[in-house]
């Protein structure tokens, strides 16, 4: 897929998660044959999530990356609590016993439920399903608990939860960064509409270099993700997504800062950018906790993984 | 040895003595050094610089002098910085005269890396008025062996004499050591400077991960919590730095010019640089802060050295001028009385 083909898919995606439906979006790709297409390609899905990030949208893009060829409509997937990097299900002989939170959780009638030892399908009528504002009210999250006994619904997944783990950071990482694109944005039309001292304030050099600062962590993270393509491997996973929310942690707080108090109001929005970054941070581990968890894999494995590739980007070059 | 085996030559023009080949060559020959624990000499980081504006300024002088320095029999020097002319790098003002077949060079350079070992320096002087600022300025080609030039080695802060300044006193240099055009020595400095910030960045990463990779061996089994941290955050600013790093050394093999963009890769090279031997200190204080074995030496001076990484080649608070100026391109202060928020 090319550059255009990303930018259409982006537009079509601003316009779909911004509507009541969360599964609008992800009901128009399978219907147009992409579910293969967004397994195979991760700059689709990346340049779907960046858009999404960007307009505070939300969808079932999520679920539908996590749950792969088990995807229905009415599924969600159920993550691991904030501050959980644990699969959010455990299993005892028939029955699965699960506590963790879904994203969209109005209109779900199943949820799948990743264990240990692999992954199944339950019915949302056989749990509890507690909705909760919260943090972040319009992700319409919902804390899933209870123990089911019995068969899955549908099929049972092959796929582990390292993988699928692996395969939500860096998506999150996506939406991150097109959160973190959208703060800087909103920083610099108020810095650049505003005056005081009867100048415009982005003329000061602490705020040029502060917004310079966001500017140059958001193009790392955009690299960091394009490199990182379906994960490959915890390290490299991880190492994208808090790359990621760190640029997106730096540009929401530069944003707080310098909207000044019109920041702090409800109807200025700003608050909602911040919500959803802190919410995605901390999903599958924070970017603080991922870096000591990094640090902490890669002394005990004295050494580091393979490095990304130059060679990939030298074929990109090329072909440009 | 690396010459011998070709190695060094490659990625070089073959007029100048060098096997061929594209920019990117030099790119995978660093990184394949690096991982096979072959420590990336110095002078390679001199060349990285120097070498690229000579075979695209001064196709002769290439011939001339890369072969010579691929083979080890020279070093080069890079003569910009001056007493009273550090960030404000235009308002240099060591200066040249045309004077029959050459020009006349007198002044001062300062904080030439290595320049004590130099056999040439590649020195900007005002060929222009003395109010001409960047317009004024050419790109001389100076053997530092000439009558007229006195170098002196200035000791470091990292122990060793890591630079040098340079007394030009009325130094004959021929026609033929004019690097591009005469009053066009801006345009060479800039074309410099994208190699220093771009393709010394992808060599430098490729040590910095060889130096995180000994750090963590050295952390597997007697570092705690606030080491491991620092190892996680060296990590993250490295890979910052390489998946940015191998776009612009890609763009650069290319033949493009990523113009003001690359300030991106020299701040994030500052950040890697810093977090990597801070991670370095944190994992094996002992051996930095009570050890005088020739490791813990040389590690020491590189600690020193990652400090001065924020400073060379642009300082990163002018990086971030350029960043929010021409990346981000925010309003600056307008016609409408409005002052401006720098200097
Ligand atoms: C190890 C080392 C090797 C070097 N090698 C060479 C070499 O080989 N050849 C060569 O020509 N030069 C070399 N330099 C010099 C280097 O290019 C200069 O140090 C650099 O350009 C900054 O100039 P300055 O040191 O005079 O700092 P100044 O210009 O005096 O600035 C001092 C500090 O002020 C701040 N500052 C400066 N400008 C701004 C601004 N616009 N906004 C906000 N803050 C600002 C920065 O923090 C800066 O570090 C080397 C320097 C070092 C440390």
């Amino acid at each position: 897929m090319d550059a255009a083909d990303l930018d259409l898919f982006a537009a079509a995606t601003e316009r779909l998660t911004t509507m009541a439906d969360p599964e609008l979006l992800t009901a128009e790709l399978v219907d147009a044959g992409l579910a293969p297409e967004l397994a195979a390609d991760p700059a689709l899905a990346g340049a779907l999530l960046q858009a999404q990030g960007r307009i505070v949208g939300r969808s079932t893009l999520l679920d539908l990356l996590m749950a792969g060829p088990d995807h229905r409509p009415g599924l969600r997937v159920v993550l691991p609590m904030p501050g959980s990097r644990q699969p959010p299900g455990v299993r005892a002989g028939k029955t699965v016993a699960v506590r963790g939170i879904a994203l969209s959780a109005d209109g779900a009638t199943h949820f799948l439920v990743h264990s240990g030892s692999g992954a199944r399908v339950l019915l949302a009528a056989e749990l509890s399903v507690v909705p909760v504002e919260a943090w972040d009210p319009e992700l319409r999250p919902a804390i899933v608990s209870g123990a089911v006994d019995g068969g899955p619904a549908w099929g049972s997944l092959a796929r582990d939860w390292e993988t699928v783990a692996e395969l939500a950071a860096v998506a999150l990482g996506h939406e991150l960064l097109g959160l973190g694109r959208r703060a800087l944005e909103i920083a610099i039309a108020h810095q650049s509409d505003r005056y005081q001292f009867g100048r415009r304030l982005v003329v000061a050099q602490s705020v040029r270099h502060r917004l310079a600062d966001v500017e140059v962590e958001l193009v790392a993270a955009e690299a960091v993700l394009a490199a990182s393509g379906n994960a490959g491997g915890e390290v490299r996973a991880h190492t994208a997504k808090a790359v990621a929310a760190r640029a997106a942690l730096a540009a929401a707080a530069a944003a707080q800062q310098l909207c000044g108090a019109m920041g702090f109001t409800t109807e200025y929005g700003l608050h909602r950018v911040v919500r959803r970054v802190r919410m995605l941070d901390a999903l599958g581990g924070n970017a603080e906790e991922l870096q000591l968890e990094i640090g902490s894999l890669l002394a005990a494995q004295g050494g580091l993984p393979a490095p990304i590739e130059l060679a990939e980007a030298l074929e990109e070059a090329r072909r440009a | 040895m690396l010459h011998d085996a070709g190695w060094s030559r490659a990625g070089w023009p073959e007029q100048a003595g060098g096997l061929g080949g594209s920019a990117t060559l030099r790119a995978v020959l660093y990184d394949e050094l690096a991982a096979a624990g072959i420590e990336v000499p110095e002078a390679f980081v001199i060349l990285e610089t120097l070498g690229p504006v000579l075979t695209a300024y001064a196709p002769d002088l290439a011939v001339r002098h890369l072969p010579t320095y691929l083979a080890g029999e020279e070093l080069w020097g890079q003569g910009f910085s001056e007493p009273e002319a550090g960030s404000d790098l235009a308002s240099l003002r060591t200066w040249a005269r045309v004077d029959g077949d050459s020009f006349v060079l007198s002044g001062q350079k300062v904080w030439t890396t290595l320049g004590q070992f130099a056999s040439h320096a590649a020195v900007l002087a005002r060929t222009g008025p003395p109010d001409s600022g960047h317009r004024g300025l050419s790109m001389l080609w100076v053997d530092l062996a000439a009558p007229g030039v006195t170098v002196a080695p200035i000791a470091a802060a990292s122990g060793r004499d890591e630079f040098a300044e340079m007394f030009f006193d009325g130094v004959r240099v021929p026609r033929s050591g004019l690097v591009g055009e005469l009053d066009g020595g801006w345009a060479v400095a800039m074309y410099l400077l994208q190699y220093e910030r771009g393709m010394y960045a992808w060599l430098r990463q490729a040590v910095l991960h060889r130096r995180l990779a000994e750090t963590a061996a050295a952390a597997a089994d007697r570092a705690g919590p606030v080491a491991h941290a620092a190892i996680g955050a060296a990590y993250l600013a490295l890979t910052s730095l390489r998946a940015r790093s191998r776009t612009t050394v890609a763009r650069l093999a290319a033949g493009e010019n990523p113009g003001p963009e690359i300030s991106v890769d020299k701040i994030l090279l500052s950040r890697a640089e810093q977090a990597v031997y801070d991670a370095v200190l944190a994992t094996r204080q002992e051996a930095l802060l009570v050890g005088d074995g020739p490791e813990e030496t040389a590690l020491r001076e590189e600690w020193f050295y990652s400090r001065a990484t924020s400073v060379f080649g642009g300082a990163v608070e002018v990086q971030r001028d350029i960043v929010a100026d021409r990346v981000l391109r925010l309003p600056r202060a307008g016609a409408n009385g409005e002052r401006d928020g720098r200097g």
